[in-house]
């Protein structure tokens, strides 16, 4: 043993040594020190239980928002959707009615254009007739000689009628 | 304006006369001058001039028979008041 170089008292030193530690040890330092490392892991646990409660949470809420978001744009898809449909049918109606005046419109401007066509075209014929009868009249003073005149007062003067009317001049 | 009452009495007096001399006058109008027999005829058509005087005005505006007044009345069998009343005719008809 002493040519390995290896002390017989030491080693029993050493071993009584670790006795001692080792008793010393287990009686006041391993159970408070496994106590301390059964807290932290009942600790450590908690905290994973509270995290993973947290979490599930978390997934709840995120849960509960996208299904919150969801509803949200269905609403707001039908409103738009409906108010859509209502501005159709407004434009719709406005268009139709529009078409309506203007028909009205369209009616009312014929007939007054028929109408002026009307009063012009009399006043054309009212113009041409008296036109016509003042040429006749010319015609008659510049053509009638006295010869056909007089045969012309004699005639009517012939054919008066029975009953004569006068006028107040 | 005032008019002095004698003045307004003798103003009526006169027009009374007027009135009554133009009431005895007939003025027959005609294109030419009338014959006797033309007046006679006419007298005896038209009642109202057998008492009366007759005055004949020419006017060859009328260009054919004749347009009679006797005071304010007047017949007009003018050929010129026959194309006025064919004209006439001419209106209502082409309406």
């Amino acid at each position: 043993m002493e040519n390995l170089g290896i002390d017989g008292k030491l080693l029993v030193a050493q071993i009584i040594n670790f006795a001692v530690f080792y008793f010393v040890f287990k009686r006041f330092l391993a159970k408070p020190f496994s106590r301390f490392i059964d807290e932290e892991k009942e600790k450590e646990k908690r905290v994973e239980k509270a995290l993973l409660q947290a979490k599930k949470q978390e997934e709840e809420i995120l849960r509960k928002q996208e299904e919150f978001r969801t509803k949200i744009r269905k609403e707001t898809e039908e409103i738009l959707s409906h108010a859509k449909t209502s501005a159709g049918e407004a434009k719709q109606e406005i268009l139709a009615q529009a078409a309506q005046e203007a028909e009205a419109i369209r009616e009312k401007t014929k007939k007054a254009l028929a109408q002026e066509r009307h009063l012009l075209e009399n006043e054309i014929r009212k113009k041409v007739i008296a036109l016509s009868f003042f040429l006749v009249s010319r015609a008659l003073g510049d053509v009638l000689t006295d010869e056909t005149r007089k045969k012309t007062t004699q005639a009517i003067l012939k054919n008066l009628p029975k009953k004569l009317t006068t006028h107040e001049n | 304006m005032k008019i002095k009452p004698r003045l307004k009495e003798e103003l009526k007096q006169f027009i009374r006369q007027k009135q009554k001399e133009e009431r005895e006058i007939a003025v027959i109008t005609s294109s030419y001058p009338l014959q006797d027999q033309e007046i006679t005829t006419l007298r005896q058509n038209i009642p109202e001039l057998k008492t009366k005087k007759i005055t004949n005005k020419i006017d060859r505006e009328i260009l054919a028979g004749a347009v009679i007044q006797v005071g304010s009345r007047v017949l007009d069998l003018s050929l010129k008041n026959r194309i006025a009343l064919l004209q006439e005719l001419a209106y209502e008809t082409d309406r």
